[in-house]
């Protein structure tokens, strides 16, 4: 496209909201963007109403420049955003999810985060430290996701597409998000991290890019987020990829790592303590809960400092139990990994591709460079 | 970089698109934008609908002018989302474009519709400092953030 930049047709951004089933949220996140400080001409905004059943079309209809509507039962989010990325024009794309508020300056310091470094491949940012919902497990759940990204600020490993932003060059030499392998919200945004990581792209974290979340978190939420959709495809990815090519970020710090497996220990020693009815066995795993406690001391500053005393108090068996998640996600990966190796498509997606149809919307397609094919083809499963 | 699947396109690999565009500023200008948006919306077979705020008759209000292209008489006491509702409930297209008659009348059709069926994919980035592009656009620099950021 030839016009100049911010010309009508010819915005920066393009602003990809992928949502189904959204209709509690979607218009506060469409507003939010809406009062952005960046000029209206630089941007433009496509959302993706993945198969929504409520009143989200017509909501989004309100706000959206474009307005893509895939029918049937959700594909998720990969799908739902390379769908919008091929409708756009910017030149840098920029995802949103469907439950966050952007704040107004987001938009314009996504821009100039390309600006300072034109050498970048994407950028990405935090929630912040104002989740709207006040129970304990949403509270805690959004303010330790704010405290992660905080202290990771700068250069990443990984990618995270709720709020995350791609050159479409880049995105395009990675091969798109892999809607082949992620049917619904998993790790395909720390995927798509990886590839372009591998293609030399540098990816940073800028704190400083925040928006409001939303999301209303329930212990059945995180236990099928922490297990299932993040926990074991992420180590399931990592196990294929080899550890040694990732250096930690994240989940994958060494102390967290290390936190997860004392914890699992010390239930154990809790489950032989209560068998055996012996209490050295059991103080020697309380000792264990301490030492997690102790090393964790600071993210419980942050949240003293953010939510009072006895808000740290209560959620602290939440984040026990989150380390006691990540190490059953590990073993249980571990498992999968050497018994069935990479993961494939879901049994449908495989069908519907064999049997070549074509139609709009298109069937999922394996994204070129998926971690999970380049390390299939040579590592076949066991 | 334009595609040859021929299912792409003419087949059913192509999105069915409509154009909706909406009568802020109407007569004249409203006429603009069909005329700027017919060629490329029957080569592209793009639906175009244009939403026309009612005359204070009663009856549909385009400004003086016919229109070639599906009219859909809103009420000028709705907001404009409750308008762009009803135009979503009155196609059945996979992709819905809402643009306003000002900016429907000078945007290059010619080189989004393309983009928008999947026939022409936005492989490069634009030429040039894009900071000074920024600055030259009056979008002023956020404060940098802190441990690396931007």
């Amino acid at each position: 496209m030839t016009r100049e930049l911010g010309q009508p047709g010819a915005p920066l951004l393009s602003v990809i909201v992928p949502v189904s089933d959204g209709e509690r949220v979607i218009g506060k996140c469409l507003a939010a963007l809406a009062a952005s400080d960046l000029p209206r001409t630089l941007w433009e905004l496509i959302v993706v109403d993945d198969g929504s059943l409520d009143t989200t079309a017509p909501l989004a209809a309100g706000w959206a420049d474009i307005l893509i509507r895939i029918p049937g039962p959700p594909h998720g989010p990969a799908y739902a955003r390379n769908r919008g990325v091929e409708a756009s024009v910017g030149s840098i794309i920029v995802f949103v999810d469907a439950d966050v508020c952007l704040h107004p300056d987001a938009l314009r310091r996504i821009a100039w985060a390309f600006a300072w470094r034109p050498e970048l491949g994407a950028v990405f940012g935090s929630y912040d430290a104002s989740p709207p919902e006040p129970d304990d497990l949403s509270q805690y759940r959004n303010l330790r996701h704010y405290y992660e990204h905080q202290h990771e600020a700068g250069p990443s490993e990984t990618f995270w597409a709720a709020i995350g932003a791609v050159r479409r060059e880049a995105f395009g030499r990675a091969g798109r998000f892999d809607e082949w392998h992620f049917p619904r919200p998993q790790i395909e945004d720390i995927e798509l991290g990886y590839r372009l990581r591998g293609l030399g792209y540098p990816i940073l974290l800028d704190p400083g890019i925040q928006g409001t979340h939303l999301k209303r978190w329930r212990l059945k939420g995180i236990v099928v987020a922490d297990m299932r959709d993040r926990g074991v495809p992420w180590i399931r990815l990592q196990l294929t990829l080899g550890s040694s090519d990732r250096p930690g970020t994240l989940l994958f710090r060494p102390s967290e790592w290390i936190n997860s497996g004392v914890v699992c220990l010390a239930v154990i020693l809790f489950v032989v303590a209560a068998l055996a009815r012996s209490v050295p066995i059991a103080a020697a795993g309380g000792v264990l809960i301490v030492g997690v406690l102790v090393s964790n001391r600071r993210l419980y500053r942050f949240f003293r400092r953010h939510r009072g005393t006895a808000f740290t108090l209560r959620i602290l068996p939440i984040h026990l139990l989150y380390y006691f998640l990540t190490g059953c996600a590990a073993a249980w990966a571990w498992c999968l990994y050497h018994l069935f190796g990479p993961p494939g498509p879901t049994p449908i997606i495989q069908a519907y591709a064999e049997s070549g149809m074509k139609s709009w919307p298109p069937l999922p397609a394996k994204a070129e460079g998926s971690s999970w094919l380049i390390s299939g083809a040579s590592r076949p499963p066991r | 970089m334009p595609t040859n699947d021929p299912d792409i396109a003419e087949g059913p690999a192509r999105p069915k698109v409509a154009l909706v565009i909406i009568a802020r500023r109407g007569g004249e200008v409203l006429t603009t934008a069909v005329h700027a948006v017919t060629e490329v919306a029957r080569a592209f077979a793009f639906e175009v609908l244009a939403l026309v705020p009612a005359a204070p008759g009663g009856g549909p209000g385009p400004g003086g002018v016919s229109l070639s292209v599906r009219t859909i008489s809103v009420d000028p006491a709705e907001t404009e989302a409750a308008w762009r509702a009803r135009a979503l409930s009155e196609t059945a297209a996979d992709i819905v474009e809402f643009v306003d008659d000002a900016t429907a009348a000078v945007l290059p059709w010619d080189e989004l519709a393309p983009v928008r069926v999947g026939l022409l994919r936005m492989d490069l980035d634009p030429a040039g400092n894009l900071g000074q592009t920024l600055e030259r656009l009056g979008v002023t620099r956020p404060a940098r953030s802190g441990r690396g950021g931007a």
